[in-house]
């Protein structure tokens, strides 16, 4: 059943880190381009704002903080990259895959979820307040966001029959299913912006709170916490890419390469939207996501599960 | 050798600075943040964030204080520079880089620094009177300030990174103790009923810290503290739950804050209970270089740029800080028109930040009236149609002793926006800072 | 024998985290020592092709883990991360317990005549798992969980009418909802 994948071996594990990372790269880099643009320099300016961040932070020395709970905090700083690897061991590109996990679906569902954890620990390892409490809206944010998440990424599972990422991307050759359940494709979408924080879902780590749960991070540190977030965003798409909009189906060029096409077009396009949209006031996002969206969102898991019944039948 | 001097002059290129904005020196913080952002620079949002820590002004002792420890916070290499008027923003950021990408000197700073993360100024070690006010004070404040919160009050940067020496020991070293301030997510210290004792004492600030800093002494004996940060006290939330009260300043130095203004907060999870607010004063000799006139266009723009920052819409900021400059340039909205109209409409039309400007209460006006959308929407639409006659509108100003009661109550979200959007009267602002007046 | 080095891996991971559960002196580090200890069952559940129900295990784990880690440490109501504390109380009591259901559930896999494999598991386990546990009462467990959500959220808003922010509720951004306590 999931016979249309390749399942390379694990050798090739550190070459999906490095297209993970050029991604997370590709992502701040058009980041750096639209703020340049938006202070009023050329773009082309804010080109190199990935690499002068990272240099900048590499030379950057540690914080440390009194009291701080150094394992904890290093676990929340560092597992962000990991996670999002762990993410995209998951995602077909093109007609390979690392892991043609039967139930890749959930596998994705249950790091997202993995990423609770994480950025409560990075707020909580500082022993600081304004970290402390950056940490503890991710948590409200994550209950506003994570069951629209799931009902989201259950829509196209449903209409391919299978939990499979492979079968769900065999599953819409012809017609994508961002085309015919597109609330779940923009609940999904939402729900990378917020599983990343990134605007309108960044009041974790909100300038209202000195960074809240960055504030106290600086050094390698910092980059780590950068970079999972923008490689979380990257691993996000390209999830987006495989269940939503064909995968690798495409005219002319190889699947592989519509694969990442599509993942970049995807990414910059939720870049450009982070940057339009300021920060929801964390208080105000728990009930958006339960009185609005998850309605919603089930509505159309509800005209999806109709559509499989009778097209099925 | 060769790789380290590339690593260097990569890393300088895009330095971001904490900007300390000394209340008086309005204009300089305006030419200071505009030439960060046409060097491609950034803004630090806290000092852990920060390579150069750049003071608008000649700040008061006890700002001051403060400042030296939003600087030890600084994680390095790090810089200082000091710049008294708009003319002199280039130079000073200048001078900063020139510190920045000195290796050698950064190493010597390293070197210099103690290793463990020392506690602010300890409670116990200044004696009496004034001077333990300020201390204690400014521990607090470093706190926070920006970052950082407390607990870690110090900053210790192990060093790591890249350089060399350096010990760097974890953590916690608690010796000093001093607690007060800080201790960040649990708070600080003061049981509950010192908390009370600490917020009600109204006079002067000098006796208040005084104050709790024996509560806090005492509190050290009682119990053998890690780090000697003392347990929070509880109380009773709105919720019907009991939770621990803790002491957490905000400002002076904090991103996108009126200038010189501490608001010590009791806050229970991210809920503000109650508050005291205090300008900390310019230095008495210093003679401030001056504000942007209150209610011009210019100053409606800084106004809407500061609200939008604490937003979290960084562009739309930009924005209105570029118009704010522009203005500023030409003496009037002439030019500027069509980018104003600009901005005030995407403002308008943004529901997302109307879902999140409604319903906080605006300090401005007598008395306070409206929501910060409805104080944001008002300042752009001044800035687009100015007086005839170039006389500025006057804002609607509220007294700085409104402020705690406006932000009780409400979460800390809300009280950043509240206090950025807050048009406090100016004579409060530069009177010397004797507590709430 | 890669399986072999996997399981002893987990399972001696899973113990291990176990016991730092009592041995640590933070609830924060307590609690997530209990979700290492969850994430790796669920992992060894893996090995036995339970794809679905390890990968669940993992999920509902985490989950659970990090809102109890926020409980744990409300409850506390003291500084807990600085605070050093015993995870354990009422110790003897606890291990007579945590002994006897040892020696149970021991002897119970000793003693237990465990049946031999008849056929091969199914194609689709996560179907027949499907199939196993809902079957004929899809239906009911569908209703049924949509009730027992319905009361829970309504039990919490009867409780706490105005919410945490004392905002009434209806909030859709309109300017009488968050407006301060008086």
């Amino acid at each position: 059943m999931t016979g249309a994948l390749t399942q390379v071996p694990a050798g090739w594990v550190p070459l999906a880190a490095v297209l993970l990372l050029a991604l997370a790269a590709l992502g701040a880099t058009v980041d750096g381009a639209l703020a340049a643009r938006a202070q009023g320099r050329h773009w082309g300016s804010g080109l190199g704002l990935p690499m002068a961040e990272t240099a900048r932070l590499l030379r950057q020395r540690r914080r440390r903080t009194v009291a701080a709970d150094r394992p904890l905090w290093l676990i929340g700083t560092g597992g962000l990259l990991v996670v999002a690897l762990l993410m995209v061991v998951v995602v077909p590109l093109g007609r390979w895959t690392l892991s043609d996990l039967p139930v890749g679906v959930v596998w994705f569902n249950a790091m997202d979820v993995v990423v609770w954890a994480l950025v409560w620990l990075a707020g909580w390892g500082p022993n600081s307040a304004h970290s402390l409490v950056g940490g503890y809206r991710f948590l409200a944010q994550a209950l506003a966001y994570e069951l629209p998440l799931m009902f989201a990424i259950t829509a196209p599972a449903v209409a391919a029959g299978s939990l499979a990422v492979g079968d769900v991307v065999a599953a819409q050759e012809g017609l994508w299913f961002a085309v015919w359940m597109p609330v779940a494709f923009l609940v999904f979408c939402g729900a990378v912006l917020a599983f990343s924080v990134r605007a309108p879902f960044s009041a974790p780590a909100g300038a209202d709170l000195a960074g809240g749960v960055l504030a106290d991070s600086s050094g390698i540190d910092r980059w780590l916490l950068l970079a999972g977030r923008w490689a979380l965003m990257a691993a996000g798409s390209a999830f987006a890419v495989a269940v939503f909009l064909g995968g690798g189906h495409g005219p002319l060029l190889p699947a592989w390469l519509w694969s990442l096409v599509k993942t970049g077009a995807l990414l910059a396009v939720l870049v450009w939207v982070r940057r339009r949209l300021p920060t929801v006031r964390p208080d105000r996002l728990l009930p958006f996501g339960w009185v609005v969206v998850l309605p919603l969102v089930l509505l159309q898991l509800l005209v999806v599960a109709v559509v499989v019944v009778v097209g099925g039948s | 050798m060769g790789l380290r001097r590339r690593l260097t002059a990569a890393a300088v290129r895009r330095a971001t600075v904490l900007v300390v904005e000394v209340p008086g020196w309005g204009r300089t913080r305006c030419a200071v943040e505009r030439e960060i952002r046409d060097r491609g620079w950034r803004p630090a949002a806290s000092p852990a964030d920060a390579d150069v820590l750049l003071v608008c002004g000649r700040p008061g002792a006890r700002l001051a204080a403060a400042v030296d420890l939003a600087w030890e916070q600084l994680p390095g290499p790090r810089a200082r520079a000091e710049v008294l008027t708009p003319s002199g923003a280039s130079a000073a950021l200048d001078r900063a880089l020139d510190g920045l990408a000195d290796d050698d000197g950064q190493r010597a700073d390293a070197a210099a620094r103690p290793g463990d993360p020392a506690m602010g100024i300890g409670a116990d070690e200044d004696p009496d009177g004034d001077d333990a006010g300020s201390g204690h004070e400014t521990s607090d404040e470093d706190s926070d300030d920006g970052d950082s919160d407390d607990g870690d009050s110090d900053d210790g940067d192990s060093d790591d990174g890249d350089s060399d020496d350096g010990d760097s020991d974890d953590g916690d070293s608690g010796d000093g103790d001093s607690g007060d301030g800080d201790s960040g997510d649990s708070g600080d210290g003061s049981d509950d009923d010192g908390a009370e004792d600490d917020e009600s004492g109204e006079d002067e600030s000098g006796e208040d810290d005084a104050d709790d800093s024996d509560d806090s002494d005492e509190m050290d004996m009682d119990m053998p503290m890690p780090a000697g940060i003392p347990l929070a006290g509880g109380g009773e939330a709105r919720d019907g739950l009991e939770m621990d009260l803790l002491h957490v300043p905000l400002g002076p130095v904090l991103p996108a804050w009126p200038p010189g203004l501490v608001l010590h907060c009791t806050v229970q999870g991210d809920v503000v209970q109650e508050a005291r607010a205090e300008v900390l004063p310019p230095g008495p000799d210093a003679e401030p270089d001056g504000d942007l006139v209150q209610g011009s266009p210019a100053d409606r723009c800084d106004r809407a740029a500061r609200i939008l920052t604490v937003a979290g819409w960084a562009d739309a900021a930009a924005a209105a800080a570029r118009l704010r400059d522009e203005l500023l340039d030409a003496d009037g909205p002439g030019s500027s028109r069509p980018a104003l109209d600009r901005l005030d409409r995407r403002v308008r039309r943004s529901w997302t930040l109307r879902r999140s400007l409604r319903g906080v209460p605006a300090a401005a006006g007598n008395p306070p009236a409206g929501d910060v959308h409805d104080q944001l929407l008002r300042h752009l639409d001044q800035a687009r149609h100015p007086r005839e006659g170039g006389v500025p509108t006057p804002v609607a100003t509220v007294p700085l002793d409104r402020l705690p009661d406006l932000v009780a109550g409400q979460e800390l979200a809300a009280v950043r926006l509240l206090v950025a959007a807050a048009d406090l009267s100016p004579a409060t602002l530069v009177r010397s800072g004797a507590g709430l007046s | 024998m890669v399986d072999d080095i996997v399981f002893w891996g987990l399972a001696v991971v899973s113990v291990a985290s176990g016991v730092a559960v009592f041995r640590v002196d933070s609830m924060a580090r307590a609690t997530y020592a209990l979700a290492v200890s969850f994430v790796t069952v669920g992992l060894v559940l893996l090995l036995f092709g339970l794809d679905y129900l390890g990968i669940v295990v993992v999920l509902m784990m985490v989950m659970e883990m990090a809102i109890m880690a926020i409980y744990m440490i409300m409850f506390m109501g003291m500084n807990p991360a600085l605070m050093p504390m015993s995870m354990v109380h009422g110790k003897r009591t606890a291990v007579t317990v945590a002994g006897l259901t040892f020696a149970v559930l021991a002897a119970g896999i000793l003693l237990v005549d465990w049946p031999e494999r008849r056929g091969a598991p199914a194609a689709d386990l996560t179907l027949s798992l499907g199939h196993a546990v809902m079957g004929s009462k899809m239906l009911v467990m569908i209703t049924v969980s949509a009730v027992l959500f319905a009361t829970i959220v309504s039990a919490l808003v009867l409780a706490l009418p105005r919410g945490r922010y004392d905002t009434d509720g209806a909030d859709d951004g309109d300017r009488a909802s968050g407006e301060a306590p008086s």
